[in-house]
Formats: C-alpha cells, sequence, structure tokens
C-alpha cells in the first residue's frame, strides 16, 4: 500500500497567474494513472504550510502578490527548510524562482529580501522578456519548451542551470549572449525555471522527473495518455527543435 | 474629402478586413483623425476585459431610441478600429465606441467623453497587459486627467473600484460578492484583501468602504453588462427599457450541414462564464494562440473544464493539443479534428443538427467574417 503523494501549492491565490495551478494538477494526474494515489493541498498565504508534503510548488505572480507571498512565507521558512531536508522537493518557476533566492526587484525596482534558499540574485531588467522558450537539459535527452513573461534577471551565482536556452531568454535574457543563456537551477531538492505553459503540462520528462525524485523510478504512463507527448513534440516542432540538434 | 475617398475605399474592400483598413488609411493621413472626428460630439466609451462587444450593442439599442447612434459595433477596438467607424458617421447624434484596455487613456484624449463605462477587468493577454495591476493603474492616470467626466463601473470588480477610488462623478452598481481570480491582494495598495464579509475589503487603505450606488445582487456576466449598460441608457433619458433584453455575443454559422452557435470567449473568466451557458448540443472547442489571443495558452490551466465531462466534445484550433491536454486532465473525452468545418462535419455525420463553439478571438472573426463575406 504506497502513502499518499501530496503535492502543496504555497499560495495559489498570488502565484497563480499563468496557470500554474496546472502544474499540480499535472502531477497529481501522472502519479494517479500509475496507480500511485495523489492529493493536492492548497495552502493560501494565511494558512501555515504543510509539514509533510511531498512536492512543493511556488508559481508565477505579478509584482505586488509576489512580495505579499514573500512576506507570509518568512514564517514558514522552517517548515520549508525542514521539509527540503527530510527529502521533499521544491518546484519553483518564475516569480516562484525569484522568492527562493537572495533578493529580487520590488515594484519600483527596490530590492526585497527573498527566503535564500538558494545564493541566488535578481535583478530587474531593461525591458520584459516575453515568448516561447526551449531550453535544453542534460537532465532530458529532447529540450523542454515554455513560455516566459518577466522583467526580472538572475545570477545563478555559480548554481547549475535547468538548462541552456536556445530559443528565448531565459534567467540573463539578451543582455547574454544566446550561446551562453541559461534557464532556471537545479540545486539539491530544488529545480526552479522561468518557463510557464504550465512547464509540467508542456514537458511531461520534467513533471515525471519531479515524481521520480520522490517516488523512485516509475513505469510507463498506461495507454490514453499519449496527448501529453503529442503536445510535447508539437511545441519543440513549433520551436524548430530539430535545428539544434542532441 | 479624405473621409469621402477612404469611404468609398473602405465599400470596395472587404467587410473584415475594411473594418480597420480604412482606419489605417485616414490616420495615415490624418493622425489627429479621431480627436479632429470627435470636437464638439457626444461620446460615450465602454471598456473592460470581457463584454465590451456586446455591451456597445446592447447600449447602443437602448440608446437608438433617442439618438442616431454611431461607432464601432465589430469589436474592432483599436484606434484603426475607431476611425474607421468616424468615417462614415456624420450624421450620428451620438458615438458609442468600445476600446481596447490599453488604448482607453489615449482614447479618452482623443475623443473627450461625455461618460465612460468600465465592466470588469481581469487577466488576459497577459503577454501584451503584462499584469492586470499595470492596466489598472494607467486606467486611474486616465480617470485623473478628466476629475469631471462620469463613469459608470461594476463596483464588485476590486480592480474597478480602484481605477475610480478617488474619483469623483462615479456611479458604483453592485453585483454581491463576486470571486476574482487575480484580487487576492488589494489592486491599490497591495495589502491582501479581506473576502470575509459581504464584499471585498481592504483594512488597509480602505478599497472596498465605498457603497455602491445601487446593488442588484449575483447575477450572469450578460446580465451585468445589460444591467450598467442599463444604467448608462437612464443618464442619456432613455427610460423605458423593458423591451431590451440581455443579449450575448453570439453568431450563428450554417457549415457543413449543421448550425453552430459560435461564441467568443478569450480569457478564464470568459471561458467560465461559456462552460456555464452550455446546452445539451455537441460542443466545438477552437483555441487559437495568434496575437490578440494571447500568445501564452497557460490560462487554460485556470479554468475549470469539469462542466464538460461525458458531452460530445470536438476541439480544432491552432493549439488544440494544449486544449485537448487541459481537458484530458479534467476527464473530459473529445475528439480532435483540424478545422471547424471538419468539427462540423464529423458532428453532421454522428447525426446531429446543431452544435455550440467557444472560440478564442481569431478563430471568431474568421468564421464570422466568412460568414458575412462568403468567402
Amino acid at each position: 500500500m504506497m502513502s499518499t503523494l501530496q503535492i502543496v501549492v504555497i499560495h495559489p491565490e498570488l502565484l497563480g497567474t499563468y496557470g500554474d495551478i496546472g502544474n499540480a494538477r499535472v502531477l497529481a494526474h501522472r502519479a494517479r494513472v500509475r496507480g500511485i494515489p495523489a492529493e493536492i493541498i492548497f495552502t493560501p498565504h494565511n494558512q501555515p504550510l504543510p509539514t509533510t508534503g511531498d512536492i512543493y510548488l511556488l508559481g508565477g505572480g505579478e509584482d505586488r502578490a509576489q512580495i505579499a507571498s514573500v512576506e507570509a512565507l518568512r514564517s514558514s521558512l522552517g517548515v520549508l527548510g525542514g521539509a527540503l531536508d527530510r527529502g521533499a522537493q521544491l518546484f519553483a518557476v518564475c516569480a516562484g524562482l525569484q522568492i527562493i533566492g537572495e533578493s529580487f526587484p520590488g515594484v519600483s525596482g527596490e530590492i526585497i529580501a527573498g527566503l535564500g534558499l538558494v545564493p541566488i540574485v535578481s535583478l530587474p531588467g531593461s525591458d520584459r522578456i516575453v515568448g516561447e522558450v526551449l531550453v535544453k537539459s542534460d537532465l532530458f535527452t529532447e529540450p523542454l519548451t515554455g513560455f516566459e513573461n518577466h522583467r526580472g534577471r538572475t545570477d545563478l551565482g555559480g548554481l547549475s542551470p535547468l538548462g541552456r536556452v536556445l530559443v528565448g531568454g531565459g534567467n540573463g535574457g539578451e543582455a547574454i549572449a544566446i550561446n551562453e543563456r541559461v534557464d532556471g537551477l537545479v540545486a539539491g531538492n530544488i529545480l526552479a525555471t522561468y518557463l510557464h505553459g504550465p512547464a509540467l503540462a508542456r514537458n511531461p520528462v520534467l513533471a515525471d522527473h519531479l515524481l521520480s525524485r520522490v517516488v523512485g523510478a516509475l513505469p510507463k504512463v498506461p495507454e490514453g495518455e499519449e496527448i501529453a507527448e503529442l503536445l510535447a513534440l508539437e511545441r519543440r516542432r513549433a520551436l524548430g527543435a530539430a535545428n539544434f540538434g542532441k | 474629402m479624405v473621409a469621402r475617398v477612404i469611404s468609398l475605399l473602405s465599400r470596395i474592400l472587404r467587410q473584415g478586413e475594411g473594418a480597420t483598413l480604412s482606419g489605417k488609411v485616414l490616420l495615415a493621413l490624418r493622425p489627429r483623425a479621431i480627436s479632429e472626428l470627435t470636437r464638439g460630439r457626444r461620446v460615450v466609451l465602454v471598456s473592460g476585459t470581457n463584454g465590451k462587444t456586446s455591451t456597445s450593442s446592447m447600449l447602443a439599442a437602448m440608446l437608438g431610441e433617442k439618438f442616431i447612434v454611431g461607432g464601432n459595433r465589430t469589436g474592432a477596438n483599436l484606434n484603426t478600429g475607431i476611425a474607421a467607424s468616424l468615417v462614415n458617421a456624420k450624421k450620428c447624434t451620438l458615438l458609442i465606441f468600445e476600446v481596447d484596455e490599453l488604448y482607453l487613456p489615449s482614447m479618452m484624449e482623443a475623443t473627450v467623453p461625455e461618460l465612460v463605462l468600465l465592466l470588469n477587468l481581469s487577466r488576459d493577454q497577459l503577454h501584451r497587459t503584462q499584469e492586470v495591476r499595470i492596466v489598472a493603474r494607467k486606467w486611474h492616470e486616465a480617470l485623473a486627467k478628466f476629475p469631471d467626466t462620469p463613469v459608470v463601473i461594476d463596483g464588485s470588480d476590486p480592480f474597478l473600484a480602484s481605477v475610480g477610488r478617488d474619483h469623483g462623478p462615479m456611479t458604483r452598481i453592485g453585483f454581491g460578492k463576486r470571486p476574482h481570480l487575480d484580487a487576492a491582494s488589494c489592486p491599490t495598495c497591495g495589502a491582501m484583501l479581506d473576502w470575509s464579509g459581504a464584499q471585498f475589503a481592504c483594512r488597509k487603505c480602505g478599497l472596498g468602504d465605498a457603497p455602491a450606488d445601487v446593488e442588484l445582487g449575483e447575477m450572469s456576466a450578460v446580465e451585468r453588462n445589460h444591467a450598467l449598460a442599463s444604467s448608462v441608457a437612464q443618464y442619456f433619458g432613455v427610460q423605458d427599457l423593458t423591451k431590451f433584453s440581455p443579449r450575448d455575443r453570439i453568431s450563428t454559422l450554417l457549415l457543413g450541414g449543421i448550425e453552430i452557435a459560435l461564441r467568443l470567449v478569450k480569457n478564464p473568466s470568459s471561458w467560465q462564464e461559456g462552460l456555464s451557458s452550455l446546452t445539451d448540443e455537441p460542443v466545438i472547442l477552437v483555441v487559437n494562440a495568434r496575437g490578440v489571443d494571447g500568445l501564452d495558452t497557460s490560462w487554460l490551466w485556470d479554468v475549470d473544464f469539469t462542466p464538460l465531462k461525458g458531452r460530445y466534445v470536438v476541439i480544432t484550433g491552432d493549439r488544440k493539443l494544449d486544449a485537448a491536454y487541459r481537458v484530458h486532465i479534467d476527464g473530459v473525452g473529445y475528439s480532435l479534428v483540424d478545422s471547424l468545418s471538419g468539427a462540423a462535419t464529423q458532428i453532421h455525420r454522428d447525426g446531429f443538427t446543431r452544435a455550440q463553439a467557444l472560440t478564442s478571438y481569431t478563430a471568431f472573426i474568421d468564421a464570422t467574417t466568412r460568414v458575412k463575406g462568403k468567402r
């Protein structure tokens, strides 16, 4: 009897501007079709974070919502740190990626202290990066795709990125030469990215990777789930993934 | 003279493109044409995330009782569409323009409206508008330049309450407490809104404290827009509105042997409204992501598609696979086809004579102009 996988959506009312709730739905779905019971726990900003989560999700949000969320999370920092220490995973997207770092830009560019879970710093860019993204990660054979929409630029401070940016801006934006552009980060039990889409809907391999970090090797998804791969393939093709080799 | 030539041009051109092309030509020749052609005339501007076209139509019908009404009625709501509608509007005694959210400030400057009607504000085309709060801030700044212009709003929308928070001649029409996807925090000051009472309230800056001028209670989007339009009509002296009922923007199309009722849906809020209004007939979803549709389809995940469970669902459009995976996760069965005609053919083959389509903006325009232009 397998215990129920707990997927915690942190502050969905603040960090859910870009369909981020979809990441939780996809994780739960891909667990369930493999016979792994899963539940989604929505934790609004005025409730304590559950201590028993297996995967914690931070999504994207508007500037003010991002600040409200980080302020609410400061008191739960111990819970989040403790969860990561016992092997829980954290997947953070866009504003979520910025929140877990040392600092990020506020509404007027002022510096807001982050949660400091990773030694990264986000600064305001000259303009907003908006559009489709193609990212080659060493974790997967095929590139990942997504949609980015952010003004912040993130310096990883030596941490490993999720992957190299083949199309789009990623962490650094156009100020960085395209062959040096990277997206997101991978650090211990933390995985983060600027990709919306939502990222786990458009990249089933990434969803399965997160799940397997918790439950170990996963069986193949059963028949009837082909639509996920069809979507991923179509998006890669739309971004000309074949032009970039492997 | 310029207007005459353009008017002729626009009649030669097909209607779909003609709706903005003659405006483009006019603005190229006379950049200040909108301002010049509306000077000294009575103008009403209608803006909001959803319902601009249907509300302007309802309002135009109501005010048609008393005025010769002109303005843009087909959804072309950028400066080009507005300019185009002015080409043949010389005899009109009242102009009603629906205005794109980002164009509202410049159109207020250009037309100096007699009244502004704001319907709602929620997430839409985020690749273009970036944040709902940014649009709200721009609107607030725009109203500040016209402190004496009457504004009518849905006062139950926290974003509109914020836009009009310090505007003098403001009519707030209340529609009960309506949850808002983007308003966990205060649109004005960023503090968390308190939604536990009868209305939203900001304990920090007091947003939500201003009472509604009229409280009508909860109702559907089209009923709200009808009520807002009625309020504006009464302002202009049209009192008897009994014969005007709430009307959605639904176009009917004969295709592949069946009749399709097309409904425009373009963001989480209008999709949810569309899904709640379905009948038992087969459902076609058409999802595109071209420009005005919003380039990012992430919003599909903000919509609850479970109302489609157990229904006959066909999905098409440029981004049909994004939509298919989305509804699949909600336990909805579906089939995929390559076009709206393909959907109609399949539905006809399966023995149905009618269907209802929820369509992205570009798909809606494609389908409806095809009918009119008989392409």
